[in-house]
């Protein structure tokens, strides 16, 4: 039998190379590749598409629409006419009676509640007063008040409602906490923000606007 | 003679329109639940109304009867088909038959997981109405609480989006515990066993969300035979003719208002748009839902008649 200077046999030297060979290949191999579901890919791909489309609706969509927006008080108005034609003033994603709105103004706070604080427009017989909520934000206001994103544009009803999800998030977590450490009765604040009313219903003393921005002016 | 002939060439006419007049198939998942009832006969009374041939087969929440009654409507020359699916995936394969023999189908209500199956899917925002309901819910609740949660059958989408929908919700309050969550079938008699049940584990509940109002129903009425009705909240979804009427006399806490008049009617009028030879339609069209409480009920008739 033929040894290596080292009394192994040529033919488990030959067997120990390329094992060794076969493990380094194997290594390089499995490390070279990363094996996910198609299920979890697709959910990372939606979830960066909805993050980019939130993005870039919150901070260039939106803003550009809420630079028109009208001031409350003249807004509420307007609705509260009898006949008034909600179209000329508001939009709707759906078939039926819910009709989204966005407002811009400046007013003073009135009350602090556990979920909303009320805010009060305009002087005179042109005043009026609104609920902002701080805890309940989680509809389809911000997504939808502008006419700027539709389902057509997104595809899928999921992505479409995970739209809204990140959305309100945003407001939830970045403008709300910010803003309630602050905020004190009397003091005066800009608002933009949307909401949405019932056309069955008609304009109600209890709907809250989901704020966009909210900022203490004094 | 003269008279005979023309009550012939009459006659003949008259069978000649017939011939002409479009006929629509309308494959309803079930006849069992008046909620569907509702959705076929308004769709067959619009259709009818608009002067075409309507007829109504149901697939006793059967997909392979669904799919026989595919068959016929392809063999027997129907021109528009609107399904009201079975099975969010397993009817794919049924509305493709018609879909590739040049039929086009218009979904109501239940919705398809593939949207090419479909020429358009007409459907309410339940997720939407959801998210509304799951805001009452918290509220009603004071933030705090233990609740049943009972979900319709898990292969029809709308049991999702509007587990989805209360969940987004509810799930932001640490307090609100789910302690049970059971699927009922949509069904009124297997929700009130399957509630009874639940209730010798967790018998200090305090509320309980259920798919669709027959389970809110079945739900109410085990709550009632263990004297609990006054002090666990019931929510539902549809605005069934009992729901709404049991939020009225204080039993259910509130439902959410599907319209399916809406639904039957959008859809009828899509086939009619299509026989006139329009052919790209919305992938998806949705329909509002409204919160039906104890506040607003007065307004509301079962099923949003209008």
């Amino acid at each position: 039998m033929v040894k290596n200077d080292k009394n192994i046999p040529s033919k488990k030297r030959r067997a120990l190379k390329y094992g060794l060979i076969g493990l380094i290949a194997v290594f390089l191999i499995y490390h070279s590749f990363d094996v996910v579901s198609l299920d979890s890919r697709k959910k990372g791909g939606d979830e960066e598409d909805v993050t980019q489309l939130a993005d870039a609706y919150f901070l260039q969509s939106l803003p550009k629409v809420l630079a028109d927006a009208p001031e409350p008080c003249t807004l509420l108005a307007a609705l509260s006419q009898k006949d008034q034609d909600w179209a000329s003033y508001g939009k709707q994603t759906n078939i039926g009676n819910r009709y989204y709105f966005l407002i811009r103004g400046e007013g003073n706070i009135q009350e602090i509640k556990d979920s909303y604080v009320r805010v009060a427009f305009g002087e005179g017989e042109q005043a009026c007063s609104l609920r902002i909520a701080t805890v309940y934000i989680f509809g389809n206001e911000i997504r939808d008040a502008s006419g700027k994103l539709a389902l057509a544009d997104v595809g899928e009803l999921t992505k479409f409602n995970a739209i809204s999800e990140k959305l309100n998030k945003r407001v939830r977590e970045e403008i709300i906490p910010e803003f309630l450490e602050k905020v004190q009765v009397g003091q005066k604040i800009q608002i933009t923000g949307a909401f949405a009313l019932n056309r069955r219903l008609g304009v109600t003393d209890d709907f809250e606007v989901m704020p966009v921005q909210l900022q203490i002016v004094d | 003679m003269g008279i005979l002939l023309s009550l012939l060439i009459a006659c003949g006419r008259g069978e000649a329109d017939k011939t002409q007049q479009k006929q629509i198939a309308i494959i309803v998942s079930t006849l069992n639940n008046p909620w569907f009832v509702f959705l076929a006969e308004t769709a067959r009374e619009e259709a009818e109304s608009r002067g075409y041939v309507a007829r109504i087969f149901d697939s006793q929440n059967n997909t392979s009867l669904e799919s026989d009654h595919f068959e016929n409507a392809v063999a027997l020359g129907y021109d528009a088909i609107l399904l009201n699916a079975t099975d969010s995936d397993g009817s794919v394969a049924n509305a493709r038959k018609a879909i590739e023999a040049g039929i086009p189908v218009f979904c109501m209500d239940r919705e398809l997981n593939n949207p090419n199956a479909a020429t358009s899917q007409i459907v309410s925002d339940s997720y939407s109405g959801c998210v509304e309901l799951g805001g009452l819910f918290v509220r009603s609740l004071g933030q705090k609480g233990k609740y049943v949660e009972l979900l319709g059958l898990v292969g029809d989408n709308n049991t999702w989006n509007r587990s989805k929908g209360f969940h987004y919700v509810v799930d932001h309050f640490p307090e609100i515990k789910m302690v049970a969550q059971q699927s009922a079938d949509f069904d009124r008699n297997k929700a009130m066993e399957v509630l009874e049940s639940i209730l010798q584990a967790h018998p200090d509940i305090d509320a309980v969300f259920c798919g669709n109002d027959a389970m809110a129903m079945g739900a109410y009425q085990a709550l009632v035979a263990a004297g609990k009705d006054k002090k666990i909240q019931v929510f539902g979804f549809d605005g069934s003719e009992d729901a709404v009427s049991s939020i009225q006399s204080d039993g259910l806490a509130a439902t959410v208002m599907q319209f399916p008049q809406k639904i039957a009617e959008t859809a009828v009028a899509f086939s009619g748009e299509y026989f006139e030879g329009k052919t790209s339609f919305p992938q998806k069209t949705l329909v509002d839902v409204e919160l039906v409480t104890p506040a607003n009920v007065s307004i509301y008739s079962s099923y949003g008649k209008e």
